[in-house]
């Protein structure tokens, strides 16, 4: 598969629950992995954050050509991961209920977000306390109707943008802003901590399927956005 | 209880007072023994019954008998006369299996039935012919009056006296000291160097602990290994050339590991000592229970060599023995020590002497079994015969295989090495590999490994947002948000509903750096709803209905109502309540008044209105109806009262007014001073003093002595008085059926004024708390909320 600058592969990737061996997942996971692995409570987690790396792992293996179990993962000091063998290979994943995303791009920051949006959230609360005043204003001023879709508009733009930066939740959500209203396209709209960098942030945003919500920040140019969905093409050994 | 014939009235000791609280209390007493042996030879039934006869007129322990009953305080009364009961059986035409299923059988009918404390002697004896010439010998006794030296001695005799019956030789022994010799000795020696001794091992000291989980289960597994001949020889020898003995060597090896297990120097073990290095004379040859579980305390020197180190602590020993007498009980009196209540959670011993084998003209006596068995968490076992070995027994609901397992290999590799060449302790000390502990995890399962419950008020409400976030139960407040399942919109919802509920603000950023309650905690600025619960263990959080308070059972700890608890619904909120000094740094309540006080405080502070649900097992039947009865007197409606298979002695409520006061004057006396002087309040008889109700007070080894002592204590000294209202007694099909237990109906119907609802759910006494009758009491209780609330 080729990546050429500007173009973002989009991989949705469903999540099944499925019981691997040991002696598999540590084939499967780098020792990082199978730490972070280690310590989830509940095996619901446990499973997830497998299947969605082995995913990853085949999915990038596509790309660069290599074995999936011998890829390389390298850790910056704020917890995104990179690839050791090309750290212009950008890559970011996101889950939400049922639904993962990878998104994938070359020598660009690069973040993605889905969230399912079934759920009772308290959006009006949430918006006045976390989001910037221009953004619960115009929450605000939504119908009813539309509220839960402008919301989580909203918070995948925002979720994306930060995941992007690699500063994740230690990013004030409240010092950037993004449009969310029903009729406005994806976009950062204002950066107040430095407002010449909104112009150099493009975002886009997809329904990868009923009731869920996606978005992908990336700071540069998007020329081209393809839309993939993988399926898994090994089986486990018995 | 008649006076005719009584030689001496003496007081219990602390472990035999501990022995027959757990008769009293247990639904299967572990303190009955079963010694058994094989006998050869022609046997005359008369000459027979003769020896045990005489046998129990030489040791004075045969013709004790233990009372607790219309007198204040427990009692062993020996009289100079008792008669023995030896009876004859002929099995002799059974095959093996049967007589094995037989013999099973008759072990597992041994009750106070069959065997009451309160006559003399605890002891029935049956020869039971199994060939020609060869009998099985069974002889029913209590851990009471009896340890495995002593049962030793006694056979000895039997069979001694036996041979110069049948063969005319004279039986010359010396007579024996009586219990009264003993008590004597005992009491004349100067209590305040033992007490400084003891003060000074354990001043500042902080015991480590190997027990993984909290409960009161028992379930029992074995790790074996056999060393060899040549293996043992050269130990031997390495001893002989040292001058130490294979004891003390062989604690030098344990405390070897466990240093290296805790990475400390100073180190305990526990050893069962015969309790019979007291300056009397003839004490080796007495009958009794003299047998004591001490602390040995080692500081493990590395820079030394191990034969300096061994030498030293030999001499440690000896010291040792001067003190080792003293009561367990007596020692956590005189001094607190930190950390692991029991202090010691392994038993070393070394078996160093053989079995009884006699070997008479007229009879063979072999395969003797002492019947005790330790129920010690760890008890390693070290019996150097012909070979070296090596057995470690251990409860694996308490401690984990693979702790055992490290202990088992490195002591095998320690064990094997060459000792010729002297080197220091550190060279023994790296050749053992550190201890890696597994990765505890809370699993879905519900399996409770270091978990956290919420310990007070700010604690517990930021569980329940956590809960409701996350969808999830039983949050552990050191537990990572993210490792819950919590994801970044989690996050901000729980940081949001914080600060509604609380009233400040805390960015992600800051809540990511320690993602936990207990960080919450700390951040938040909040003074008050800090004050940590000394009793209330929250086990299920959420759910809008009146929470169901599970009082502790006797074996003190609440996680045994975790199952149950996980079986109510979403909307049923359930806590446990355990006893106050749990740690061993508080101290307990001394009475059930101000136990249930304390509760109601507690209860109170999540409950501020409303009628109490509460949930009675065991022990707690007493502090329960004591929280109605000040709950009504605080204008507070009457609780909901569950009493589960247990009841409450009908005697204790045959109080009579006029002996009231009298009555309170006597138990004031007695448990204000020390336990020596109830010999004073010997021959007065007073109204029927409160021994706790025929329920489990299990003798639990993680549970501080002095909670222990406090609890029994509080049960002993509470005045049963009638409540207003009613009860619901849920009963195990097992104790319904049977009569023996009808008293707890008895009971209940004189207690509650307000009658006694009775349902039965299926299951046994011992495991309505456990899968699968666990179930069928959940549903009932519930049933009866819902009735109630109805």
């Amino acid at each position: 598969m080729n990546l050429n600058e500007g173009q973002i592969d989009v991989w949705t990737i469903p999540v099944l629950s499925k019981v691997y061996t040991e002696d598999y997942i540590s084939c499967l996971l780098s020792d990082a992995e199978q730490e972070r692995y280690q310590r989830f409570h509940f095996d619901k987690d446990k499973d997830l954050f497998l299947s969605t790396h082995i995913a990853v792992r085949s999915i990038i293996a596509n790309y660069i050509k290599q074995a999936p179990a011998s890829i390389e993962f390298g850790y910056h000091s704020k917890n995104k991961p990179f690839l050791k063998e090309d750290p212009s290979f950008e890559f970011n994943l996101s889950h939400s209920h049922k639904l993962a995303i990878l998104g994938i791009t070359k020598n660009a920051q690069l973040g993605v977000d889905i969230e399912y949006i079934q759920r009772e959230v308290e959006y009006m609360e949430l918006a006045e306390r976390f989001f910037s005043k221009q953004e619960a204003k115009k929450l605000k001023s939504v119908e009813q109707g539309d509220l839960s879709k402008a919301f989580f508009n909203c918070w995948t733009r925002k979720e994306a943008f930060i995941k992007a930066t690699g500063d994740g939740l230690s990013f004030p959500l409240d010092l950037f802003e993004v449009s969310l209203l029903p009729w406005e396209e994806p976009a950062l709209l204002a950066t107040p901590f430095d407002p010449a960098e909104k112009a150099h942030w493009d975002l886009a945003a997809y329904s990868p399927r009923e009731d869920y919500l996606a978005a992908i920040a990336m700071r540069g140019k998007m020329k081209q956005i393809n839309y993939f969905t993988y399926e898994e093409t090994f089986k486990a050994p018995n | 209880m008649s006076t005719k014939n009584v030689e001496s009235i003496l007081p219990l000791s602390f472990s035999q007072s501990m022995l027959l609280l757990h008769h009293l209390q247990a639904e299967v007493d572990e303190g009955f023994l079963c010694i058994e042996g094989r006998v050869e030879g022609n046997i005359d039934q008369q000459a027979f019954s003769e020896a045990w006869q005489k046998t129990t007129e030489r040791h004075s322990i045969l013709r004790t008998s233990i009372h607790w009953e219309n007198i204040d305080k427990q009692v062993q009364v020996t009289r100079s006369t008792a008669r023995i009961q030896v009876e004859y059986l002929d099995w002799s035409a059974q095959s093996d299996k049967e007589l094995e299923e037989a013999f099973n059988a008759f072990k597992k009918d041994i009750s106070s039935e069959k065997l009451p404390l309160t006559a003399a002697p605890i002891s029935k004896v049956y020869l039971i012919q199994v060939e020609q010439k060869a009998y099985k010998l069974i002889w029913i006794s209590h851990h009471i009056i009896m340890d495995g030296w002593s049962s030793a001695n006694i056979l000895k005799d039997v069979f001694g006296i036996y041979n110069s019956i049948q063969t005319g030789e004279s039986f010359s022994e010396a007579p024996l000291p009586s219990l009264l010799d003993y008590h004597s000795t005992l009491n004349h020696i100067n209590r305040e160097p033992v007490k400084s001794y003891w003060q000074n091992q354990l001043v500042d000291f902080e015991a480590p602990s190997l027990i993984a989980s909290k409960g009161m289960q028992y379930e029992f597994n074995s790790l074996k290994q056999v060393l060899s001949k040549a293996n043992l020889q050269h130990i031997r020898d390495y001893c002989l050339n040292h001058k130490i003995t294979l004891n003390t060597f062989f604690q030098g090896m344990w405390f070897l590991l466990l240093s290296k297990r805790f990475q400390r120097a100073k180190v305990v073990l526990g050893s069962i000592v015969s309790g019979r290095t007291v300056p009397l004379s003839g004490i080796e040859k007495m009958a009794g229970l003299f047998t004591n579980k001490v602390p040995v305390i080692s500081e493990v020197q590395s820079e030394q060599l191990l034969s300096t180190y061994l030498k030293a602590h030999q001499k440690e020993q000896l010291t040792l023995q001067n003190y080792e007498f003293v009561d367990f009980g007596e020692i956590s009196e005189w001094v607190n020590w930190k950390g692991n209540p029991a202090l010691f959670d392994t038993i070393l011993i070394v078996q160093n002497f053989p079995a009884p084998v006699l070997n008479y003209d007229s009879v063979r006596f072999s395969n003797f079994k002492s019947g005790i068995t330790s129920t010690y968490p760890i008890t390693a076992s070290i019996i150097p015969q012909e070979e070296l070995t090596i057995q470690i027994k251990f409860n694996k609901a308490l401690v984990s295989t693979e702790e055992i397992q490290w202990f088992m290999n490195n002591l095998n590799q320690l064990l094997t090495t060459n000792f010729s060449e002297e080197k220091p302790s550190s060279y023994y000390l790296d050749q053992i590999a550190p201890f890696q502990q597994q990765q505890t995890t809370q699993q879905d399962s519900g399996i409770l490994i270091p978990f956290n419950p919420p310990v007070n008020q700010t604690e517990l409400e930021l569980s329940k947002i956590w809960q409701s976030v996350l969808n999830i139960e039983s949050i552990s407040t050191t537990a990572n948000f993210f490792e819950l399942g919590g994801k970044s919109l989690h996050a901000v919802r729980m940081l949001s509903q914080v600060q509604r509920v609380f009233g400040q603000a805390i960015s992600p950023a800051s809540f990511l750096k320690q993602p936990t309650i207990k960080a919450l905690v700390s951040a938040l600025e909040s003074e008050s709803g800090l004050e940590a619960w000394a009793s209330l263990v929250p086990l299920k959080i959420n759910g809008s209905a009146h929470p169901l308070y599970c009082i502790h059972a006797g074996g003190a700890h609440v996680f045994m109502y975790n199952t149950f608890s996980n079986l109510m619904p979403e909307n049923q909120p359930v806590y446990g309540i355990q006893p106050k000094g749990l740690d061993g740094l508080e101290d307990p309540h001394t009475s059930i008044e101000e136990m249930a006080s304390d509760y109601i405080a507690e209860m109170r502070s999540v409950q501020t209105e409303g009628q109490l649900h509460l949930l009675a097992y065991c022990f707690s039947t007493a502090v329960v109806l004591e929280i109605a009865r000040q709950e009504i007197t605080n204008n507070q409606p009457h609780p909901l009262i569950f009493i589960v298979d247990s009841g409450a002695n009908p005697w204790y409520l045959k109080q009579r007014n006029d002996k009231k006061e009298k009555f309170k004057q006597v138990v004031h006396a007695v448990t204000s001073g020390s336990f020596n002087q109830l010999s004073r309040m010997i021959g007065k008889r007073l109204s029927p003093k409160a021994v706790p109700a025929n329920d489990e007070f299990q003798d639990e080894e993680g549970i501080p002595e002095a909670l222990k002592q406090a609890l029994v204590h509080s049960y002993q000294t509470y005045h049963w008085t009638p409540i207003e209202g009613k009860v619901i007694l849920i009963r195990s099909s097992e104790f319904s059926n049977r009569s023996d237990k009808n008293y707890h109906l008895e009971a209940w119907n004189e207690l509650a004024q307000g009658g006694c609802e009775v349902f039965v759910v299926d299951g046994k006494h011992k495991t309505l708390f456990e899968p699968p009758n666990v179930v069928g009491l959940a549903q009932q209780v519930l049933s009866c909320l819902n009735d109630g609330n109805a």
